[in-house]
């Protein structure tokens, strides 16, 4: 506590260190304060050990590139020094699979503060000249169960436990008062009583999210401080900033609705299964029907007839042949710098078929985006009526593991498989033979990270709409407060 | 009718029914089950529909192809689709978190891909919704809402002392409360379960009756089993407050957190490898053999040998039949140990996970129910696991007779030898049964034992309650 000052101490460091030892006296608060100490550590623990996982098996994958990349080069050096036993791929093959790279998405400095949708997509792709749904579609392993029931990770104990603590600490802070009948008394006192109540509900919530600050900050500056990213970095900071302001206003809304319950006069059980039914409602009830409702008037395209459409486009294709060659060159005449198409060339031919079958695709996956797009939009407006499911995005935006980030890293793969298409197609067609200097020429996939103004600008409305609401409801609470009676209704 | 049991029975049935709050709250229930199994219904049609369709479609494609060399045609393959079971209306379990569908193509056995999760918002796997998860979650909390004032609240009101003056036995007022509780739920779950009984008869045309005597065997089980519990705790509580209290932490623990925990727990103690080491493990293990010592160029020496020796000639010029065929039917078959292992060992993995989440129902037997709950409907990792096989199986005799139709009908080195266009269709459809509902409850075991272990010392501790203080 503080020490004590010579003089009296202003009236709400009185009310404050009042309030305190009540609470301190009471068991159940300590009790469950633990309890949920622990269950934050778990999940801190799990979203480490995730982002670890995350980063070996993009640390194995650049691993086994360049091993690959190397052995492909020592047989290319042996090639240019005359040795003619050992067989060098065609280029075709370079740029299908033997020299390929992968991709990757590496976490976030902030990727442990949540899971989020990062175990439904790998992170990283095998780009190469093939369409991009070879690359695509490959799924990260996963035991579907766990996916179904979802991770234990920090963003899970904010957004479904720390309520609950919330509530148990704050659904009596009046009805309590008046069941002891203490209320009449607190109201003859010349304090406001807006400003005991702020004082017993600061007490509270203090109690709640100081856990849960503690424990963010130990594991976001612990990954910071193991993973050797630089602890200056802004970014990161900004990031903890904003993950502990969306805490704090989400946490702000829930005491607001206890306030706004226990002004209405019940007595402390009536608050307490309203808050209970409040939680259900938030936490289970409203993203459920979100969920129904958006799958039922967007369903998400469907990836089956995708995969017909790709054999049906991919047959025709091979059954125009040489037609599909020849219009291919006709389309591309850039590609035959060097004169006709060389005898036997194979390769050449394979990418004209295939690049006819994606021009046929480009209208159905449009179609495919734009339904995907129609349904995030309608998600992400639908959501507001959970503040809830709000929160959860805006956590998940925030540890990068949202799909917002996702979408960012699929784009800049669409650019890096443009340019190898590019790169590899003028050479096979040019009929170029393998070399080191080529091999040295590879395009390079290096990630940018979403600009920090992207995040922003998705998690600060979520942020606004919090506090928004919190405003409202306390306001409104703290407008009935002056009705408050010590008389249960 | 006359039993005390009865009249127990009857008065807490109308007593409860007359309450406006558990009125609404079924209703809501009703309402809620009736949106479940009816969106359930439409969606599980149309994506049986489509995967019927899209089945058809590629079946289609491979008996068109076309005049072909058998190799090309196995390289061209086909995609089978997971069949919807007719129950996935009830819960479809995982099945937006597994493939749908898988490529057939010769020399690789190829995972399942395009989960339909991966293309769902995120409020979608939030709270994926389902009737088995309304039942799962929200007929307990009806359960305990019902049952957690029993005694408590009647010690509340003052009229356990009566009631007990009466001389009525506890054993009597606990079975009476417990009927009466249990007609109610009756009541706002019959209808529930008639209207998905309509919903399933109408959307497959067949019902497999022993799996929704199953269903209904596993929720009534842990129905009475919330109920026991919730009344349990109501006797043994002081105030209602208590019970209350206790019975929403109980269920928040186990709806909630667990299954969470456990999956984060199992997935720690039974690690998966990522996907991407899964195949760089495959590709290494082709080339080198499991053991790492059974390299490619000798193992076709072998069967160079081998062939010769059958055909009893010296040379492969002089073999009457394509060695081509003969030596890739061999790496096919090399490959598919290396599948065998690899796939068996990662859905070991799984089953080893589950069985640790099973187990944990321990503490939770709703962990229990929902694992027996998928299983049932067949929307579970082990019912993936089934078709896997079967369409890893299909894939294996569609090669296997492509590599035979080319041995047979050419002579080594005939790559550009095209097989007519008729003989695609000689290959049979891939057709998939589901299997018997029994053969799918073998890893089920530790549910079963759970729930019927919980339910037997429930139902003890019922019987031996205590008559609860008066003050």
């Amino acid at each position: 506590m503080t020490s004590t000052a010579p003089s009296a101490p202003p009236e709400w460091r009185l009310l404050l260190r009042h309030e305190w030892r009540l609470l301190a006296r009471e068991r159940l608060p300590w009790l469950l304060g633990t309890v949920l100490l622990l269950l934050l550590g778990y999940g801190a623990w799990n979203g480490w050990h995730w982002a670890r996982f995350q980063r070996q098996a993009i640390g194995r994958v650049l691993t086994d590139d360049a091993e690959r990349l190397a052995a492909l080069d020592s047989t290319l050096r042996l090639r240019a020094a005359g040795d003619s036993t050992v067989r060098v791929p065609v280029i075709g093959v370079l740029g299908a699979t033997a020299a390929t790279r992968h991709a990757t998405l590496p976490p976030t400095a902030l990727g442990a503060l949540a899971v989020g949708t990062s175990d439904l997509r790998p992170s990283y792709a095998r780009v190469s000249t093939r369409s991009k749904d070879t690359f695509l579609s490959v799924d990260e392993i996963e035991n579907p169960h766990h996916l179904l029931a979802g991770r234990f990770d920090l963003a899970f104990v904010v957004v479904y436990l720390l309520p609950l603590l919330l509530l148990a600490l704050t659904f009596n802070v009046v009805s309590g008062e008046r069941e002891q009948g203490t209320l009449a008394l607190l109201l003859t006192t010349s304090t406001p009583p807006a400003r005991l109540l702020l004082a017993k509900l600061a007490v509270r919530v203090t109690l709640a999210l100081g856990g849960t600050v503690l424990i963010t900050l130990g594991l976001a500056v612990g990954v910071l401080a193991v993973d050797g990213s630089p602890l200056t970095e802004l970014r990161s900071w900004a990031g903890i900033g904003l993950w502990l302001l969306l805490v704090l206003a989400y946490a702000a809304w829930w005491t607001a609705l206890a306030l706004a319950v226990n002004v209405r006069g019940y007595g402390s059980a009536t608050n307490a299964m309203l808050l209970i039914g409040a939680w259900l409602l938030f936490l289970v009830i409203i993203p459920a029907g979100v969920a129904a409702g958006v799958s039922t008037v967007h369903p998400a395209p469907s990836r089956v007839t995708l995969t017909t459409a790709l054999r049906e486009a991919s047959d025709a294709a091979a059954q125009a042949g040489d037609q599909a060659v020849a219009q291919y060159l006709a389309d591309h005449p850039e590609m035959l710098r060097t004169g006709g198409l060389a005898e036997g060339n194979s390769w050449a031919r394979t990418i004209a078929l295939q690049e006819r079958t994606a021009q046929a695709m480009r209208p159905v996956y449009a179609a495919f985006d734009s339904a995907l797009a129609a349904q995030e939009r309608s998600a992400a407006a639908w959501r507001l009526l959970s503040p809830a499911v709000v929160l959860m995005d805006a956590l998940h935006d925030v540890a990068g593991r949202g799909v917002g980030r996702y979408r960012h890293f699929e784009r800049q793969l669409d650019v890096h498989h443009q340019a190898w298409q590019q790169f590899f197609f003028q050479r096979i067609f040019a009929n170029q033979t393998a070399d080191r200097e080529l091999l040295g020429a590879l395009p390079v996939f290096r990630y940018l990270e979403e600009p920090l103004s992207e995040v922003l600008g998705r998690t600060l409305p979520a942020l606004a709409f919090l506090l928004a609401l919190t405003g409202l409801l306390s306001g409104w609470a703290l407008r009935r407060l002056g009705s408050v009676t010590p008389i249960s209704r | 009718m006359a039993s005390p049991v009865w009249r127990i029975a009857r008065k807490e049935l109308v007593e409860q029914a007359r309450d406006g709050r558990v009125r609404l709250t079924s209703l809501l229930l009703v309402a809620l089950l009736a949106v479940a199994f009816l969106a359930g219904r439409q969606q599980q049609q149309s994506i049986r529909q489509e995967h019927q369709a899209a089945q058809q479609a590629m079946r289609n494609f491979w008996v068109n192809q076309g005049a072909k060399n058998p190799h090309s045609a196995a390289h061209y393959g086909l995609w089978v689709f997971k069949p919807v079971p007719p129950l996935a209306l009830f819960d479809a379990g995982v099945n937006a978190y597994t493939g749908v569908t898988t490529y057939l193509e010769a020399h690789r056995q190829n995972d399942f891909s395009r989960r339909p999760a991966m293309d769902q918002p995120s409020v979608v796997r939030m709270a994926g919704w389902s009737a088995a998860a309304i039942l799962q979650l929200l007929v307990p909390l009806l359960i305990i809402l019902l049952a957690f004032p029993a005694f408590a609240g009647e010690r509340e009101a003052g009229t356990l002392r009566q009631l007990l003056a009466l001389g009525v036995p506890m054993r009597t007022l606990l079975a009476g409360k417990a009927l009466g509780i249990a007609a109610l739920l009756t009541l706002v779950l019959g209808p529930a379960t008639l209207l998905g009984a309509a919903a399933l008869a109408g959307s497959s045309g067949q019902t497999d009756s022993p799996r929704v005597l199953g269903l209904a065997l596993t929720y009534g089980a842990y129905f009475a089993l919330v109920l026991l519990v919730s009344l349990i705790v109501s006797a043994r509580s002081g105030t209602s407050r208590r019970a209350l209290l206790v019975l929403l932490s109980a269920w928040a623990i186990t709806s909630l957190m667990l299954p969470r925990a456990m999956g984060d727990l199992a997935r720690w103690l039974h690690p998966t490898p990522s996907a991407e080491q899964f195949q760089a493990t495959l590709t290494r293990d082709i080339a080198n053999g499991l053991d790492g010592h059974d390299p490619a160029d000798v193992r076709a020496k072998a069967v160079e040998r081998r062939a010769l020796a059958h055909y009893g000639v010296t040379s492969l010029d002089s073999l009457p039949v394509n060695f081509d065929a003969i030596r890739m039917q061999a790496s096919e078959e090399h490959a598919n140990t290396v599948f065998d292992h690899h796939f068996g060992s990662l859905y070991d993995r799984y089953r080893a996970q589950n069985a640790l989440v099973q187990a944990a129902g321990i503490w939770a037997p709703l962990l229990a129910v929902r694992s027996l709950s998928m299983a049932l409907a067949g929307s579970d990792i082990e019912q993936h696991r089934h078709f896997a096989a079967a369409a890893e199986a299909y894939r294996r005799g569609l090669i296997a007779w492509t590599n035979a139709y080319l041995r047979d009908h050419t002579r080594t080195g005939a790559w550009d030898w095209k097989a007519p266009p008729s003989v695609w269709r000689d290959y049979p459809p891939f057709d998939y049964a589901v299997p018997p509902v029994g053969q799918m409850l073998g890893p089920q075991r530790r549910a079963l034992l759970v729930l019927g272990g919980w339910l037997i010392v429930a139902l003890l501790l019922f019987l031996r309650t205590p008559t609860p203080r008066l003050e």
